[in-house]
């Protein structure tokens, strides 16, 4: 106990010392909750915007569709009558939304030009927040039949805007040709380049009528939470009838944000690799400094009988308490500058995508944690050597020393 | 009955290379220290009294000669050893009283108790007991810095006592006090050496305090030139 309040004490011995390590570590706490708050900010809205747009959570089709049936063989991918398996997956508690989706290339026909492009089509009564994760550059959102949101790049190619009108060419299902005329409701962003220089999206009944069918290729499930994904592809499952059809989480069919995540955590062990060198350095540093200025101190210990071992253990408990008390100032500043920061809304460039994102923070626990662990680790190391060679100098010179 | 406590035989000890010859603080000194005694190392700055005293401690290794305290030789000892004996038979006083800073006169004083295996309550007891002996009880509360140079060492030596141990070293203990207050001092050491029978070793230059002494070993130059004992 006494050897508790000795080393307490002495943290407070050098008020300026103090405080400067505490600057650092505290510092380092925040930045480390930031940058890892933003990271999660980032990587939840890039998801977000996947799921809404693209994937949902989960998808159930058929093989041909996961491996993208070559254009000859789209009338292997297609799913007869899905209503009743979307009404069994509504009654799960997990599932928020459970809609189809018919997707097909076509090409778009404008005064004067004709380029490919990716068909989407999906039931807006239905995916009803999918449209709030498009951002549209120009018009907004549709409601009528016959109308199309077309990617800003994709609208650049065809010099297109909201207002006007183009013709889309398609085969159907059956080998024949249909065209239909669509108008342009708006022009959207994602976000993400391979969505948006290539792809339309339409009401599922003119996706149907265009391919000549009322099948679809594709259901997708929005989960409530996004945690539940594991467990919720067995139960449904389950529910499956029609043994060609499979489930996949949408992580499975988007390889390219595996490596965004990859790209991110890796950015964040950099910095926390470095923040922790910057760490040990200093703190080493003012620690060396204060052990030989206490030398006097260790000798006099050693004289009453403490091991080189107790010596140790003083200093590495100074640096315990250091740590606890960078912690507890860390938390609220971190928590506050979070706050403060993501109040602000600044948009920030960021890679993988080609919409700003604003610089705001998740709070994550993990983040607080991981931050305290390096705070701890990194006074641990620092103070393992100076506590060593302090107390491996000889009791006779460190006697001499000044108390 | 007197026993012997403490015994030197042909110590020396080299702080240079071993063929430095100008480097011997101590040549080759052979003494026997006895229990109760009150025994003084005189002499002038650099006579080798530290020195003797770190040797007599177990703070330092002899060059070559052995040291016995209590028929052990403190050469076997590994210096985890030496730390024990040092917690268990002996206190220390200092010349600049080497308190803790941040510690009160009172958990100064307990710090020596704390690897004894003793309960909270009776770590408090024996040290305020020992504060109360030195004088101290209106002060332990303090911290050394707003205390006199007399209550320090007086803190100092209950400090070296609170343990009761065989044998108490203290280096100069007054060259850092005025005249009256090493006076003070130096009796209230004598005190608790008839007490209690704990064996002082003490090493001075001033020949007041000298006076006080049973015994005088006169050091000069690493080597003991004269022994007088006076009862
Ligand atoms: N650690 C050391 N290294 C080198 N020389 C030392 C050391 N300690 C003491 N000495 C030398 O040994 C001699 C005796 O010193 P010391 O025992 O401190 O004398 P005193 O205590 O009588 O003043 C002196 O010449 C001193 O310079
Ligand atoms: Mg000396």
């Amino acid at each position: 106990m006494l050897t508790f309040r000795l080393a307490f004490r002495n943290l407070f011995r050098h008020k300026t010392r103090l405080v400067l390590n505490l600057f650092l570590l505290v510092g380092a706490f925040s930045a480390i909750v930031l940058f890892k708050g933003f990271k999660q900010y980032v990587i939840e809205t890039m998801q977000t915007s996947k799921i809404e747009t693209q994937y949902g959570h989960i998808d159930i089709a058929k093989k041909k569709f996961f491996n993208n049936a070559a254009v000859d063989q789209v009338i292997e991918k297609m799913v007869d009558d899905p209503k009743d398996l979307i009404d069994k997956l509504k009654q799960l508690p997990e599932v928020n939304i459970a809609s189809s989706r018919l997707n097909f290339y076509g090409l778009v026909n404008t005064e004067d030009q004709s380029i490919p492009a990716r068909f989407v089509g999906f039931d807006p009564q239905v995916e009803v927040n999918m449209q709030k994760h498009l951002y549209f550059s120009d018009g907004a959102t549709f409601q009528d039949s016959k109308t199309i949101v077309v990617g800003a790049g994709l609208a650049k190619l065809l010099k297109v805007k909201a207002g006007n009108d183009v013709t889309v060419v398609s085969p159907t299902l059956d080998g024949g040709i249909n065209a239909m005329d669509l108008h342009v409701q708006g022009v959207f962003n994602t976000g993400f380049t391979d969505i948006d220089n290539t792809t339309i999206f339409l009401p599922l009944v003119d996706a149907q009528k265009i391919l000549d069918t009322d099948r679809v290729d594709q259901i997708l499930i929005h989960l409530k939470q996004n945690e539940d994904s594991a467990e919720v592809i067995p139960k449904i499952e389950k529910l499956m009838t029609n043994p060609e059809l499979e489930v996949k989480p949408w992580t499975d069919l988007d390889l390219m944000f595996l490596q965004v995540q990859n790209f991110y955590n890796f950015q964040t062990f950099v910095i926390e690799f470095i923040l922790l060198a910057l760490l040990v350095l200093s703190v080493s540093n003012t620690t060396n400094m204060t052990i030989f200025e206490r030398l006097g101190e260790i000798g006099t210990l050693r004289a009453l009988g403490d091991y080189e071992t107790d010596i140790q253990k003083l200093f590495l408990i100074e640096s315990v308490f250091l740590g606890i008390l960078a912690v507890v100032i860390g938390i609220p500043v971190a928590y506050a500058l979070a706050q403060i920061i993501s109040s602000f809304n600044i948009p920030l460039a960021m890679p993988f995508t080609s919409l700003p994102i604003p610089l705001k923070m998740t709070p994550l626990l993990g983040a607080y944690i991981e931050a305290a662990v390096i705070c701890f680790l990194s006074i641990v190391v620092a103070s393992i050597w100076p506590a060593r060679k302090g107390s491996h100098v000889s009791v006779v010179t460190a006697l001499r020393a000044k108390i | 009955m007197t026993t012997t406590l403490l015994e030197l035989q042909n110590v020396s000890k080299n702080y240079g290379t071993a063929d430095d010859v100008g480097s011997w603080a101590v040549r080759d000194v052979s003494l026997t220290i006895s229990n109760k005694e009150f025994t003084a190392f005189a002499g002038s700055s650099g006579s080798g009294k530290t020195t003797l005293l770190n040797l007599i401690g177990g703070l330092d290794r002899p060059t070559s000669g052995h040291v016995k305290l209590d028929g052990t030789s403190l050469e076997e000892l590994s210096s985890r050893k030496l730390a024990d004996l040092r917690r268990q038979k002996m206190g220390f006083i200092f010349q600049t009283f080497n308190l803790l800073p941040v510690l009160s006169g009172l958990e100064n004083v307990e710090y020596p108790l704390l690897r004894m295996g003793l309960g909270a309550k009776e770590i408090k007891e024996r040290s305020t007991e020992a504060m109360a002996r030195v004088g101290l009880t209106a002060v332990m509360n303090s911290r050394p810095n707003q205390m006199s140079g007399g209550q320090r060492q007086r803190v100092a030596i209950a400090r070296a006592m609170v343990h009761k141990p065989s044998l108490i070293l203290a280096d100069e203990p007054t060259a850092n006090l005025d005249k009256k207050t090493a006076a003070d001092i130096i009796g209230l050491m004598k005190e608790l050496n008839r007490e209690s029978g704990v064996t002082f070793v003490f090493s001075t230059h001033d020949p007041m305090i000298m006076e006080a002494a049973t015994r005088v070993l006169q050091v000069s130059d690493g080597q003991i030139i004269s022994d007088q004992k006076r009862i």
